[in-house]
């Protein structure tokens, strides 16, 4: 088969964790784009919004996800325009997506990104899971890259589906403050956006609290792992 | 062959010269063989079939595009054809992308193919520039492409006439692209049957001073003055407008709202006319 770059992404973005609580979906991503380990872009947006109820959030090669962007704006678009005011939900852009990524993927061109697409849809919470193969999995608790390693099993002892807003945004933060020690291509440099019956809304992004002054970590000799 | 005149056995008399004479006469008219198609100019520089197709455009329902103070406001009317027609249905505007929209007279199914290859120019231009098309580019290029269909032997112009509005970066426009492919920028434009009312009816109105809420009352008052008086025909009239109330999208004037300015538009006419 001739070479094919398109199966060796160049801008990455690290992880995504969305999660169900009673209210909505809320979805963490830092602001980090990759080039190799270094820390290339760091103040740039992985979550989007399409229309007015579904957000979505990717891990991967980062000029792909702009791609899928462009594509469910479009189809967006295309929906607005019928001014029949019936709109396209988050159940409707994963399955449209989870065709494109599974085609593209069949043609050994795939869009390079894990991807987690949220929305409402009649008052319940939808939170759907794509990767570059196609796959179009449906779960409570959404983690892509090294957050499917580090996080899910904290989510998985922690995360109910009556949380409300405040602690599921304090699991989140832990899961993402867990990343930017663990995950050498984590940023802290962190941004929350949320789902809710009355839209999606985009928090600022900020830095996360961090500690570093463990004699351990200052002091290679201290360090237990190497003792 | 029939259809051809054998001149040579045709013989020179008086009779034969002034069938000659009133042919040539009226040779620019209808059936002289100028109208066969659009590659034909006949003697006084037009061509007939673009006429006929200003013709159609000219034939249909109502049209009617309004730039306000606060926004745009399109509408059109269009005929009922049978009372088991689901309401609402077959609307006469379009949307083109979210900010650009247009309303069409004329042959409805010609209309909709020029609304399909502007749809085709927006998603076509978004993709190559990433960004969307301004409503002036896109009027440019719907034009150019009704104007190709004038060019052809094998082609029929297209009979209908299109209003079409959108906001560029901020700014209001409006558009009204005709079956030859001429368009111009309008302040306030209607085509179709009952043009020539609605425009002496827009001349009456302060445009710089004017509501697109008041706007959508006026469309109808305009659309029941112009229609023909004694003709029991049911219509339907689509409003959209763009304005900061939705977000400078082009959406359908909400239907209470829409209904309570046709009754008072109806009344206040009817009440004029008591007057008189």
């Amino acid at each position: 088969m001739a070479l094919n770059h398109t199966v060796d992404p160049i801008i990455v973005g690290a992880s995504v964790i969305a999660i169900k609580y009673a209210d909505g979906i809320l979805m963490c991503t830092d602001t980090l784009a990759s080039f190799g380990s270094m820390a290339r872009y760091k103040n740039i947006p992985r979550m989007a919004a399409i229309g007015n109820s579904t957000l979505i959030g990717a891990s991967g090669e980062y000029s792909d996800f702009q791609e899928i962007i462009r594509l469910l704006r479009e189809k967006e678009q295309e929906d607005f325009i019928q001014h029949d005011n019936i709109s396209l939900s988050a159940a409707h852009y994963a399955s449209y997506l989870s065709s494109i990524l599974y085609g593209k993927r069949n043609k050994g061109n795939p869009l390079y990104n894990s991807v987690a697409i949220a929305g409402i849809i009649n008052g319940q919470q939808y939170l759907a899971y794509l990767d570059l193969y196609g796959t179009h999995v449906l779960a409570d608790y959404v983690t892509t890259g090294f957050a499917a390693h580090l996080c899910k099993p904290l989510l998985g002892n922690d995360w109910r589906p009556d949380l409300t807003e405040s602690e599921a945004k304090q699991l989140v933060e832990g899961c993402m403050r867990t990343l930017w020690y663990r995950d050498a291509r984590a940023s802290n440099r962190i941004q929350f956006a949320k789902v809710t019956r009355e839209g999606i809304t985009f928090e600022d992004p900020y830095v996360l609290q961090s500690e570093w002054g463990y004699d351990s970590y200052k002091t290679y000799s201290l360090n237990p792992l190497y003792a | 062959m029939l259809f051809f005149i054998n001149f040579d056995t045709q013989r020179v008399t008086l009779d034969n010269l002034i069938r000659e004479f009133i042919f040539l006469l009226n040779m620019s008219g209808a059936g002289t063989g100028y109208d066969l198609s659009s590659t034909t100019y006949n003697p006084e520089g037009k061509v007939y079939q673009v006429e006929y197709a200003m013709k159609a455009a000219e034939s249909g329902g109502s049209i009617i595009g309004l730039k306000c103070k606060d926004g745009i406001v399109i509408g059109g009317e269009r005929n009922v054809l049978s009372k088991m027609l689901v309401q609402h249905s077959n609307k006469c505007i379009f949307g083109i992308t979210k900010n650009i929209g247009a309303v069409v007279t004329g042959v409805i199914p010609d209309g909709k193919a020029v609304i399909s290859r502007a749809r085709q120019e927006a998603t076509q231009y978004a993709e190559f520039y990433g960004k969307d098309i301004g409503s002036t580019v896109l009027a440019d290029r719907v034009a150019q492409y009704m104007y190709l269909f004038t060019l052809y032997g094998g082609l029929r112009p297209f009979g209908c006439s299109i209003i079409m509005a959108g906001i560029d970066d901020g700014t209001p426009k409006l558009f009204l692209i005709e079956p030859s492919g001429a368009y111009f920028e309008y302040f306030a434009c209607a085509s179709g049957k009952g043009n020539q009312v609605c425009k002496t009816e827009i001349d009456k109105l302060n445009l710089s001073e004017l509501t697109c809420r008041e706007a959508v009352y006026h469309i109808h008052k305009m659309l029941v003055k112009s229609r023909e008086e004694g003709q029991e025909k049911r219509y339907e009239v689509d409003i959209s407008w763009m304005n900061s109330e939705t977000n400078f999208f082009l959406v359908p004037v909400p239907v209470e709202f829409k209904d309570e300015m046709e009754r008072k538009a109806k009344d206040d006419i009817e009440s004029e006319e008591r007057g008189d």
